[in-house]
């Protein structure tokens, strides 16, 4: 989209009353300000554009001519105008037509998996470029193996530039000890001595594991493997060190995953691809969405999984949760509501579809009941791995319209989309998946997670994930993904959030920059969870029972 | 016999042309019980006229009672859920030696030939079809918007 730079003509209007002056002149002098007549002239002007939120308006106004840097605190009408041009842009911007949905009143970009954009890498140019065509849900099985070799390549490129593993430009530069560079599976044939391989752990005989590369596959020991934190799980891509045997058998001397990249250092290197979903930002505009980011410290996400529709107790629970946030003084700006909404999982046992749509409803008249949330928060919908719907495999279409219906009557601009989901806070990106993770991965481990450096699992869970640039990396039996659409549980560049939602015990974990939060169950252990965007800070909260 | 036929009109005996396709595609719900009289049955979605259009009825004559609605509705989306799964789950097989896919990265079979999918999605699409007519004539709401996004139509 594009808008004016320039600050739009003052419309003719009639000049502000007496009351009015007042009301400026003293608010201003409150704030250290004196105005000129001209000034006081251009701030009525940009009131008298929200008729129903003067005074919210006027505080804006003020707030950011706090932050202006201006030569003296006598305001004539250029700074003024100034910040007037700022906030009328920021506002437009919010209104620009996106493939996304976007809140009224803050740069909140909501977007569905199904939308986000997917690249190919090409690794003879060394860049990422759009696929362009249509993504059919059903792929051919060429569609099949683009997921494995997608996923590899992005992490592949990823460890060239990494210090330790790119090849050195000067042989005699670098010793042995200080890179290592990968050899391809292909060329391990007939090699001796220590080698390093990249490849996805594929189980292609029964009882024998080998890893596979864009090159070919060898069979591997990991018996002895000294491996660092994560879950070892089958399909996982991983940096291996080890020798090949006569048997042909390469023998794991020490592995882990593709080492982390820097968000910033991602970033940089996709300028003008839009990864995430939320539309390129140009430079100059991150700088000012940066800004707003920082002075946004009232809003406010409250995150609640396992939302049971069909439970008593568990609506009961929401109306204190909605009764306590109702009466803040600023309310939160955003609910994200997760499933499951149903205590029981959508399968042959289960068919009252009809009073499910009604529990829905209600939902829709709970909220409604509570007019300040109403008016100024926005509710999110994410389903569950057990929800009704056309699919569990990944990623899930939004509920369906049949269910939410008649919660739509009641919250009109209520939102409902994809698991996983990604949402965007002026340049905070942050990534929404409900799943069960945790038990799974911990399962479907071929080696049991190290406890040198943690033992918590979720933190074993946190490594995994980002690591390996991927949300759900568990085989595909086990969590079965449409394979034109792995793209959407990538999580690459890393984002800035990651939200687990998980039956198992809130947690929250900061790992390199990244945070990521489970805000647990809240049917079963009432809890849940509030983030402050602006500080990124994460608050784990629980109901008393 | 077939043999012969399939050279008379010049096709090959194993090119998907010479599969055999039902000319009237058809489904069957099975072990449908009736509330009322609990006779069990399978149910012929496509091939059974009493079953077209109408509301579906238990057939036992002195019974007749509608089968219930839900119920029926849920059996289907069952099917249809579990179908949709197995699509993303399929063996891929190789189309000169045929066989299974074992590897994941690699494009192409140790024979050199590439691979297909066992049920390909025109085919997967067309049976899927079937269940949004039944939808749509019995006004399954829910089982409608469910195939309806698998079709990929609005």
């Amino acid at each position: 989209h594009s808008h004016s730079l320039s600050p739009p003509p003052p419309s003719p209007m009639a000049a502000p009353s007496a009351a009015m002056r007042k009301k400026l002149q003293r608010k201003f002098r409150l704030r250290g300000f004196t105005l000129k007549v001209d000034a006081l002239e251009e701030a009525a002007a940009f009131l008298a554009r929200f008729p129903d939120a003067e005074d919210e308006a006027l505080d804006l106004l003020l707030d950011e001519l706090d932050k202006e840097p201006l030569k003296s605190s006598i305001l004539d009408r250029d700074a003024v105008r100034r910040v007037v041009s700022l906030l009328v842009e920021a506002e437009e911007a919010v209104d620009a037509a996106s493939p996304s949905a976007t809140s009224v009143q803050s740069a909140l970009r909501v977007v569905d998996s199904f939308v986000v954009p997917r690249f190919h890498y090409d690794p003879i140019k060394k860049v990422f470029y759009e696929h362009t065509g249509r993504l059919a849900l059903h792929g051919e099985a060429g569609d099949k193996a683009a997921l494995y070799r997608d996923r590899y390549q992005v992490l592949l490129q990823r460890l060239a530039r990494d210090k330790y593993f790119s090849k050195p430009a000067f042989e005699s530069v670098m010793t042995e000890n200080e890179s290592c560079e990968i050899t391809s599976i292909q060329s391990l044939v007939g090699c001796t001595g220590r080698r390093w391989i990249m490849g996805v752990i594929s189980q292609l005989e029964e009882r024998q594991f080998y890893l596979e590369d864009l090159t070919g596959a060898v069979p591997i020991d990991l018996a002895n493997a000294k491996i660092t934190s994560g879950f070892f799980v089958e399909n996982t891509v991983i940096v291996a060190e080890g020798e090949l045997l006569s048997s042909g058998i390469f023998q794991v001397n020490t592995c882990g995953f593709p080492p982390l990249e820097d968000r910033e250092t991602s970033l940089s290197l996709l300028m003008g691809l839009d990864f995430f979903g939320g539309g390129v930002i140009p430079t100059e505009e991150a700088l000012r969405l940066s800004s707003l980011e920082n002075k946004a410290v009232n809003d406010m996400f409250v995150i609640l999984s396992d939302v049971w529709l069909d439970s008593y107790e568990t609506m009961e629970k929401l109306g204190v949760v909605l009764d306590g946030y109702e009466s803040v003084e600023v309310v939160p700006s955003l609910f994200v509501l997760m499933g499951n909404f149903c205590s029981r999982p959508c399968n042959l046992a289960f068919n009252s579809f009809e009073e499910l749509r009604l529990q829905f409803g209600k939902l829709g008249e709970m909220i409604a009941s509570r007019t300040r949330l109403k008016e100024h928060s926005r509710f999110l919908f994410i389903p569950g791995p057990d929800d009704a719907g056309p699919s569990k495999a990944l990623p899930r279409c939004a509920l369906p319209k049949y269910l939410i219906e008649e919660l739509q009557k009641h919250i009109p601009n209520a939102i409902f989309v994809s698991n996983p989901c990604r949402v965007k806070f002026y340049t905070q990106e942050i990534v929404f998946f409900r799943q069960d993770l945790l038990y799974r991965m911990r399962r479907s481990c071929l080696i049991p997670p190290t406890t040198e450096e943690t033992s918590d699992p979720f933190e074993h869970l946190v490594a995994t994930i980002t690591h390996q640039s991927h949300l759900c990396p568990l085989p595909l039996t086990v969590q079965p993904i449409i394979w034109n659409y792995d793209h959407c549980l990538r999580l690459y560049p890393t984002p800035d959030m990651i939200v687990l939602a998980d039956k198992s015990e809130q947690k929250a974990f900061k790992y390199t920059g990244i945070t990521c939060f489970n805000p647990g169950s809240f049917a079963n252990d009432s809890t849940f969870a509030a983030y402050r965007p602006c500080t990124k800070e994460v608050e784990l909260s629980a109901l008393e029972s | 016999m077939r043999k012969n036929l399939l050279k008379l009109v010049r096709v090959k005996e194993f090119a998907p042309e010479a599969q055999f396709q039902d000319p009237c595609a058809s489904f069957i719900l099975p072990n449908v019980i009736c509330s009322y009289c609990n006779d069990c049955r399978d149910l012929d979605l496509c091939r059974d006229s009493t079953l077209q259009g109408h509301e579906w009825r238990c057939a036992v004559p002195q019974c007749g009672q509608p089968y219930h609605r839900e119920e029926m509705e849920n059996a289907l989306l069952q099917i249809v859920r579990q179908r949709e799964r197995l699509y993303h789950l399929q063996d891929l097989v190789c189309v000169r030696c045929r066989q299974v896919k074992a590897a994941h990265v690699s494009e192409q079979c140790n024979c050199g030939g590439s691979f297909r999918c066992k049920e390909e999605a025109p085919q997967f699409l067309g049976k899927m079809r079937v269940f949004l007519n039944v939808a749509v004539s019995q006004k399954f709401e829910l089982l409608q918007d469910c195939v309806r996004w698998i079709l990929e139509v609005r």
